[in-house]
């Protein structure tokens, strides 16, 4: 990627005493990707957010936003950027509509229009001339994405963006994030632990546990594609003779799962070839599925069972 | 510059929308007014009483004035207590530091916006303080029978210097609580700490004023009073020197030795806030 990329990270340390948050961090999402930042509770995601976004400072390394360093050229890092963290915090005694024209005003105000746009898109048209005490937490948490939205940014750091939220709610915010990126080519970091939902939104993700970025990649570097499964359905009185072919002619570990129900790695196997070869030695191939290891597989064995993840 | 001058004042708008709905700043401003205006018409009340009526609409402000300082100022630092820890108990701070805002702007701010709560709250009771001598007894020019002593102009510039003054002494309070309020998490904190500090250093002003030490040597050694510390009571010098000036006695000048201690008190003891203030938030992690 290129010096343009909306963000790197390089060498990123945070300590805070002798303990250490985070370590050695090296990031990089290229503009308008979707970019999902997973790890449990504790891994040290927020941390790093808050360093990407000067809200403190690195121990070591750094971090460029668009290749300005958000240290040294902050406010021009920071510009395009829209952020989302640690949860919503908002003036409770004004309205919701109030709280975004006050923030709204830091960088010279926004438009009424834009207000209303963005309480649209997060669903909070109807409450938005109440006071902020009166909101559920799933109405806070879509007043502060409203507001990571509020200034047009490229780049959009969610931290959580569906804590608290409904299932309905965290569909919306998903397809929420898709529109941004199909409508303005927004950038988007999103951390969460929800892997399911990143599993639907993300180009590319990070996986940290203990401070330590673990892998990242594609969602195939990180699942591995050698990794998918396959399940084979066929008639059951040809089941050991299925599996017997396979292992023979394809070298593979396919074993049995119930009557007429085999398994297997795909590793590098072409599956129409496979399917022929089973049909032409007379076997009655009733269904072939790839199955490929979900993220939620991918990371426990990452990060260990015990990692607080859902 | 001229940026960090627009930002600063985006940050001051933002701040003035914010508390100008916050209760405890309106109940604020409405405590001093509401104890200012009965406060006159008791004034007025106990003079007749008494028998001891003032000569002067001015004379009537000023007294009043001097009374309605005690109790505001102190109403006043509690609502300055508040004006940086609002943003750092609600967690509203990451916000504004995600935005192209630096911390020195953003407590540039804050300081300003302390100084226009000053300059709100001085115009506040001087408004209801010449309102009432204006009420009971009139004002003007000041008058002995047909005898005019001074025109109301020199009232008025007198009066300008004084609140200059009082602005001055308001501010090294103001720099104070904002210093405590960039310290603390909480508002409830802020203020329990602001208050202990404003009293202990009220109480200082009963230390004798001849208890002190000296510093420097021979013809250039000074004396410095321990009592210096109570900066807070440095608020009643430009009232006094208003004191003489309804019975005819002109200020001579307001550049006196009083007013230079209260300017170097109170300067040094603002600068020294702001940068106690500046040090904090140039390194805190507002989002522990």
């Amino acid at each position: 990627m290129t010096d343009e990329a909306a963000i790197r990270a390089e060498g990123l340390s945070k300590h805070f005493g002798d303990f250490v948050a985070v370590a050695d961090v090296n990031l990089e999402v290229g503009a308008g990707e979707i970019f999902g930042f997973l790890g449990p509770n504790g891994a040290g995601k927020t941390t790093t957010i808050r360093m990407l976004l000067g809200l403190i400072s690195p121990s070591a390394g750094r971090a460029l936003l668009f290749g300005k360093d958000i240290r040294r050229e902050f406010k021009r890092a920071i510009r395009n950027v829209g952020a989302f963290v640690e949860g919503p915090a908002f003036y409770s005694f004004l309205s919701g509509r109030r709280n975004l024209r006050l923030f709204g005003t830091l960088s010279g105000g926004v438009s009424e229009a834009r207000i209303d746009e963005v309480l649209d898109w997060t669903g909070l048209t109807a409450p938005a001339d109440s006071r902020v005490a009166g909101y559920s937490q799933g109405m806070r948490q879509r007043l502060g994405i409203a507001l990571a939205l509020l200034e047009a940014p490229r780049l959009l750091i969610l931290d959580e963006p569906t804590n608290g939220l409904d299932p309905q709610g965290t569909r919306e915010i998903r397809e929420l994030m898709g529109r941004i990126r199909s409508e303005s080519g927004t950038t988007i970091l999103v951390s969460s632990h929800l892997l399911g939902e990143m599993e639907r939104i993300c180009d590319r993700v990070a996986i940290i546990a203990g401070g330590t970025i673990l892998q990242q990649g594609t969602l195939d570097d990180v699942i591995g594609r050698e990794s998918q499964r396959v399940e084979l359905d066929v008639t059951p009185e040809h089941g050991e003779r299925a599996i017997q072919h396979l292992r023979e002619r394809f070298q593979t570990d396919a074993h049995s799962t119930r009557r007429g129900a085999l398994e297997f790695s795909r590793g590098s196997l072409d599956l129409a070839v496979l399917n022929r070869s089973l049909v032409e030695a007379g076997i009655d191939v009733s269904g072939l599925t790839p199955r490929r290891r979900s993220l939620e597989q991918a990371f426990v064995a990452l990060t260990g069972e015990h990692s607080s993840i859902r | 510059m001229i940026d960090s001058l627009a930002t600063i004042s985006r940050l001051v708008q933002a701040d003035v929308m914010k508390l100008s709905r916050y209760w405890v700043v309106i109940a604020g401003y409405a405590a001093m007014a509401i104890v200012a205006i009965p406060g006159a018409m008791f004034f007025y009340m106990g003079e007749q009483a008494l028998n001891v009526t003032s000569a002067s609409g001015y004379e009537f402000a000023f007294s009043l004035m001097v009374r309605c300082l005690d109790f505001s100022s102190s109403i006043l630092f509690v609502m300055l207590c508040i004006v940086f820890s609002i943003d750092v108990s609600n967690s509203t701070i990451k916000y504004i530091l995600t935005r192209p805002v630096t911390r020195l702007e953003l407590l540039l701010s804050k300081y300003a916006v302390a100084g226009l709560m000053v300059v709100i709250t001085l115009a506040l009771l001087w408004v209801a303080c010449l309102g009432a001598g204006a009420y009971y007894y009139g004002l003007g020019e000041l008058r002995e029978n047909d005898y005019v002593i001074f025109e109301a102009s020199v009232m008025y510039k007198n009066i300008a210097f004084a609140s200059l003054f009082l602005a001055i002494a308001m501010a090294a309070q103001a720099s104070m609580a904002v210093a405590i309020s960039a310290h603390s998490s909480t508002m409830g904190g802020a203020i329990i700490i602001g208050l202990i500090l404003y009293t202990l250093i009220g109480i200082m002003a009963v230390i004798p004023p001849t208890l002190g030490f000296e510093v420097g040597s021979g013809s250039s050694a000074f004396f410095v009073p321990y009592s210096i510390v109570a900066f807070t009571s440095q608020l009643v010098a430009p009232m006094v020197m208003l004191d003489d000036l309804p019975s005819g006695v002109d200020v001579e000048s307001w550049w006196n030795g009083d007013m230079q201690r209260l300017v170097f008190v109170c300067g040094s003891v603002g600068i020294g806030f702001f940068a106690l203030a500046a040090a904090r938030v140039r390194k805190r992690d507002f989002t522990l």
